[in-house]
């Protein structure tokens, strides 16, 4: 079978899939859910098999079908574009489902609305495929969308909102706890309004450029006034900011935890909020092509700088968050600032830019798809999302803790695991961009180390709350069952794998991935200011929250503390400023409609009332019918003579 | 091999069926008749689908004038369509008509009707067109009062034998008026002929007379008047003929008249576009009102009608401004129409023949739910619906798109623009009942109605099939459409 089969079935295989589920919810839930995972393993296989023309070097390749070509109206195509970036990120993402789908056998057994659940994941997974594989941007935003549909009925998933599910599955404290329903619409529209803007964009870049194929706009700066390629650059570069939940997007995604835990790893962490890096990576290639003709500084200004801010901002948040899942969103957010902030140097060092944030971009996914998954069995465990109402939990659940602990480390960039590298290859790759902007990277790496040892701390060490005493004496905690362990266990030790290869993994990347033709390696120096800030970082945390220590009552840290728990006010700001006014907006138009709506009755009825006139005019007598047509002839001979 | 194998065949194969018939029936295999014209309509499928273009002369010895034969990419479009939906016809009656009286006569019947369409399709000279053209309304007409003792078939065909008579009368009129100026009926000379006349009078005649004369078959309002009796009191075999390719073949008659032989005259393309937006308004309104599903779907055929002139009409008014682009997006959008509505109508037709002989009633509040019911039938039905009502991404609304964007092209003009929106009006309208209609088939639960046999939904089945293939290879179909619109006009597109 040629490449492109199996390119296809990448996507193809989990699409059939989720059409498929409901047809064989109707056999039995067995054979549904094994379906599903048979589904997206063929995916993974199928990706595997892009791998063999990735070893041998014979990618880049393209594969092109016309669909529709109205003269005239231009021309609608399928197309498959297969690269090194392309082909490691549909490795990443089938992969990770598959095991993400493992685990959801066990994590999901029982729940009413599987096999809704089943069709988006499928879907998901179809869909994401599709993004990163496709040639063009209008093909990649239908995966786009696609995921965004997902992700949005995924979060919703329990939409029933019960009361008694606060504990488990809503997001936040008072005033700002949300119910699922509300979070799936709020990621909905938050991204769409990135969306819109990334729309906005697709179609300016093709009024200008006059294409929206990758490899075309790579290949040359098309002839257009500059400012507006650059604009259409911008634009579309709002979209990867939705969905990666940068800044000033970001209020999503902490909220999107009201979703299933497997779907918070697989979605919210592992991939779908990689599309905005993914997209960026690709941006960046073409505005590195265009720099001769266009300024693309700005751009890459821009990128980094909300990087690097998206990840300070973020991991503070991470540090006061007092939920586990929270803590973990927070930290996705920011790691993927530092992706960002990563293809923002693409400027100044087009060898490993994108090297870097792919690599971080895959250690992330691995480490953080591990963590998700243990949150959802220690959320399993306790029945609550809160800190409080955890510790101590290491000594019931001891093999998650080594899991957690394992992927702990690789998220604060402990040598020799995958984060260390990663995290190492942005750094260098910003300092050479931007010393100020590495200074801000730095601070964020400090920072990560400590919420992450306070996240492990507060869970699995430090005292036994009330809830985990009454919950061990019944001897209701115990360790995850195999099915749920094991693939977080797996992904813990991918990340160590993946560390110990790591200088290796670096250097083919870099020569896989570079821009420039070049291979760029970090400097020792900023592996010993890493391993610095990091000491630092750990110190406290550990004193704090695994020792038990008093923390010194700073009136100012108490007030940081308020602010960054309340969001910094971005989110009741968002709601004061777009929500509420719309939803008055939708009142008055309610009523507007309301009055149109009759009119359109009467209308509709004004039409039934001339379909009957018409309707008496035919009444079937011969003598009026031949006497209609020899009227109606002399009209139209009349009409053809002299009209 | 060239076209006049092709008649040939057909009408070497209706002696046969007299003959399989008497014998059939004396040896008990009443449906000897049905098989012989199944394969007589395959065979000429078959052989119509290869035939290499070009002019032909069957009677090359005699020297006359006439009788001379055409394949181009039109006509061959015209004529695939009529042998294609007459042999699922005809393989659907094999069921569909078990047990009636005089089926030797109906398939002769149906046969000769296929071979006058094909004939109309293939000539290349007004006299041979009209030949055939009588020879496929004198089987129509007998075809509708088939079941000669209910009272509705026998005055349903006595009116369409009428008007449609007045109507040949016309056209043949107009015929012999050509002959009078030009002195050959032959479509190739007569179109050099009246490019270089320059009397223009007689050519705005002739069109108005052409189209007064074959308007009557082809259903154009106001002439449209015996199509809602007639279609809905014929078989519904034969209900999918006339709605489905019948009335194409007076509108292929016009294309190649007003298209082909006349030259582009200003007002001309005026009057088919407001004809046709007549043709559609009437159509749809009428329709809005039917309880009866082939009333119904004999109103939409109307309606249809006027969609496809009215994409002729733009393209006629683009050709004569010189804007070929658009000429041929509107003629080409009419020809995708043509095929559009042939297999959707007839497929509807046969769906609704289906469910009548389940459910036996034709009044719509009657078949609800049998849509659920009748799976195969059912979902082909939803197919056919969807695709009529122009439902993106199916073939329908790419027709309809290409019959806009040809009026589009010459949207400065206050009188186009109106056109449009008339245009558009209707296809929302006619998009609303159609769904309605679906929404009635399938609303209700399951009646007990059960599928037919597969002789009946197998025919079903293949044109829905049929419609979703047509837009999955809608880049190659566009080709062969532009190709065969640039044929009827007679331009290099």
């Amino acid at each position: 079978m040629s490449v492109e089969v199996f390119a296809n079935l990448a996507w193809g295989a989990p699409v059939a899939g989720a059409l498929l589920t409901p047809l064989l919810a109707r056999i039995s839930g067995k054979v549904r859910d094994s379906a599903a995972v048979a589904a997206c393993l063929a995916s993974a296989l199928s990706a595997s098999m892009l791998l063999a023309p990735l070893i041998r070097g014979e990618l880049p390749t393209v594969y092109k079908h016309e669909w529709v070509g109205l003269p005239g109206l231009g021309k609608i195509s399928f197309g498959i574009l297969l690269d090194p970036l392309s082909v490691i990120l549909a490795n990443m993402v089938a992969w990770i489902s598959t095991l993400v789908f493992i685990y959801s056998l066990s994590y999901m057994r029982g729940d009413p609305g599987l096999t809704r659940y089943w069709f988006f994941m499928q879907l998901f997974v179809g869909n994401m495929e599709l993004l990163v594989l496709s040639e063009n941007l209008v093909q990649m935003l239908v995966g786009w969308e696609g995921v965004g549909l997902c992700s949005y009925a995924l979060i919703g998933y329990w939409y029933q909102d019960r009361e008694e599910d606060y504990l488990r599955c809503w997001v936040g404290e008072p005033p700002e706890a949300y119910p699922p329903s509300h979070c799936g619409l709020k990621a909905f529209l938050v991204t769409r309004f990135g969306d819109t803007l990334m729309i906005a964009g697709i179609l300016l870049l093709s009024l200008t450029a006059g294409t929206v194929s990758l490899t075309a706009l790579r290949a040359a700066p098309p002839t257009a006034p500059p400012q507006l390629l650059l604009a259409a650059l911008m634009l579309i570069y709002a979209g990867a900011v939705g969905k990666s939940a940068q800044l000033p997007l970001m209020e999503w995604l902490p909220d999107a935890m009201a979703g299933p835990s497997s779907v918070s790893a697989l979605i919210h962490a592992a991939t779908m909020v990689k599309a905005g890096a993914y997209l960026t990576a690709r941006l960046a290639g073409v505005a590195l092509a265009w720099s001769s003709y266009v300024d693309t500084s700005l751009f890459f200004e821009y990128v980094m700088w909300t990087g690097v801010i998206t990840a300070l901002i973020a991991s503070l948040q991470a540090a006061v968050a007092t939920e586990l899942k929270k803590t973990l969103a927070y930290s996705t957010v920011s790691q993927i600032g530092y992706m960002m902030a990563a293809l923002g140097a693409t400027a100044a060092e087009p060898a490993a830019s994108v090297a870097a944030a792919v690599f971080h971009l895959l250690s992330h996914a691995v480490f953080k798809a591990s963590l998700f998954l243990a949150a959802g069995a220690v959320i399993h465990a306790v029945g609550s999302r809160f800190y409080k109402h955890y510790g101590g939990l290491g000594r019931y659940m001891r093999a998650t803790l080594v899991s957690v602990l394992l992927a702990s480390l690789s998220l604060m960039g402990v040598p020799p695991l995958s984060g260390f590298w990663s995290k190492d290859l942005v750094l260098s790759v910003v300092l050479r961009a931007d010393p100020a902007a590495f200074c801000v990277a730095l601070a964020t790496a400090g920072i990560t180390a400590f919420y992450t040892v306070r996240m492990v701390g507060r869970t699995f060490l430090g005292e036994e709350s009330e809830v985990v005493r009454e919950k061990a004496e019944a001897h209701e905690i115990h360790e995850a069952d195999p099915v749920m362990l094991a693939p977080y266990a797996v992904l813990a030790v991918l990340s160590l794998a993946l560390g110990l290869a790591g200088p290796w993994l670096e250097h083919e990347l870099s020569s896989a991935l570079s821009l420039s033709g070049g291979a760029g390696d970090p400097s020792w120096e900023v592996t010993a200011a890493s391993i610095i800030v990091l000491l630092a970082g750990v110190a406290p945390a550990y004193l704090l929250y695994v020792k038990g220590r008093e923390a010194p009552s700073l009136k100012i840290l108490e007030r940081l503390r308020e602010l960054l728990l309340r969001r910094l006010y971005i989110n009741a700001a968002y709601y004061k400023l777009f929500a509420l006014p719309t939803l008055k907006l939708g009142r008055g138009a309610l009523r507007v409609e309301a009055g149109m709506t009759s009119t359109l009755w009467r209308v509709a009825v004004g039409s039934l009332k001339l379909a009957d006139a018409v309707r008496r005019l035919h009444t079937g007598v011969l003598n009026w019918n031949v006497l209609l047509w020899v009227v109606g002839g002399v009209v139209l001979l009349l009409l053809a003579l002299f009209g | 091999m060239g076209p006049q194998d092709v008649l040939a065949l057909l009408f070497g194969s209706s002696l046969t069926i007299i003959v399989a018939d008497r014998l059939g029936r004396r040896l008990g295999a009443a449906r000897a008749a049905g098989y012989v014209t199944v394969a007589a309509l395959t065979t000429a499928l078959l052989m119509s689908s290869s035939l290499p273009s070009g002019r032909y002369r069957p009677f090359p010895a005699t020297g006359i004038p006439v009788a001379e034969l055409r394949v181009d990419e039109a006509s061959r479009i015209f004529s695939l369509l009529f042998t294609s939906l007459g042999l699922l016809v005809a393989i659907y009656s094999l069921k569909y008509m078990e047990g009636e009286e005089g089926l030797g006569a109906y398939y002769l019947l149906l046969l000769l009707m296929v071979a006058g369409m094909v004939g109309v399709a293939l000539s290349n000279d007004l006299f041979t067109l009209y030949c055939f053209w009588e020879l496929m309304s004198v089987t129509a007409y007998a075809l509708v009062a088939f079941r000669w003792w209910h009272w509705e078939p026998v005055e349903a065909g006595l009116k369409y034998l009428v008007m449609s008579t007045l109507g040949a009368l016309v056209a043949l009129y107009a015929i012999s008026v050509i002959y009078g100026v030009a002195g050959t009926t032959n479509f190739d000379e007569l179109r050099s002929i009246f490019a270089t006349l320059g009397d223009e009078g007689v050519v705005r005649l002739l069109a108005g007379l052409l189209l007064f004369g074959f308007g009557v078959t082809a259903a154009i309002a106001p002439f449209h008047t015996w199509l809602p009796d007639a279609h809905p009191a014929a078989p519904s075999s034969i209900s999918a003929m006339l709605s489905g390719v019948v009335i194409k073949a007076g509108v292929y008659a016009i294309a190649r008249a007003l298209l082909y032989i006349l030259p582009p005259t200003s007002g001309i393309g005026y009057l088919l576009m407001y004809v046709g937006l007549l043709t559609c308004t009437v159509g749809n309104l009428a329709a809005l009102r039917q309880l009866d599903v082939k009333r119904f779907l004999a109103y939409s055929s109307v309606a249809n009608i006027g969609y496809i002139m009215v994409g002729m009409g733009a393209g006629y008014r683009a050709h004569l401004l010189g804007l070929t682009q658009f000429a041929l997006a509107g003629v080409a959008g009419a020809m995708l129409h043509v095929i559009n509505h042939a297999l959707g109508k007839g497929l509807l037709f046969l769906c609704t023949g289906s469910a009548i002989h389940v459910i036996k009633s034709r009044a719509i509040p009657d078949l609800e739910g049998c849509g659920r019911s009748m799976r195969i039938t059912g979902i082909s039905s939803a197919i056919g619906l969807l695709n009529l009502a122009g439902i993106p991404p199916l073939a329908g609304f790419w027709s309809k798109l290409l019959i806009a964007y040809g009026l589009a092209g010459l949207l400065w003009d206050p009188l186009i623009t109106m056109a449009l929106i008339v245009f558009i009006a209707n296809a929302v309208l006619a998009a609303g009942y159609y769904i309605y209609l679906l929404m009635r088939l399938f609303r209700r639960r399951a009646t007990g109605a059960g599928e037919v046999s597969p002789l009946m939904w197998g025919p079903e089945l293949a044109l829905a099939a049929a419609c979703l293939i047509l837009t999955l290879l809608l880049s190659h179909v566009l080709v062969h459409v532009y190709t065969g619109a640039s044929a009827l006009m007679g331009v290099v597109g």
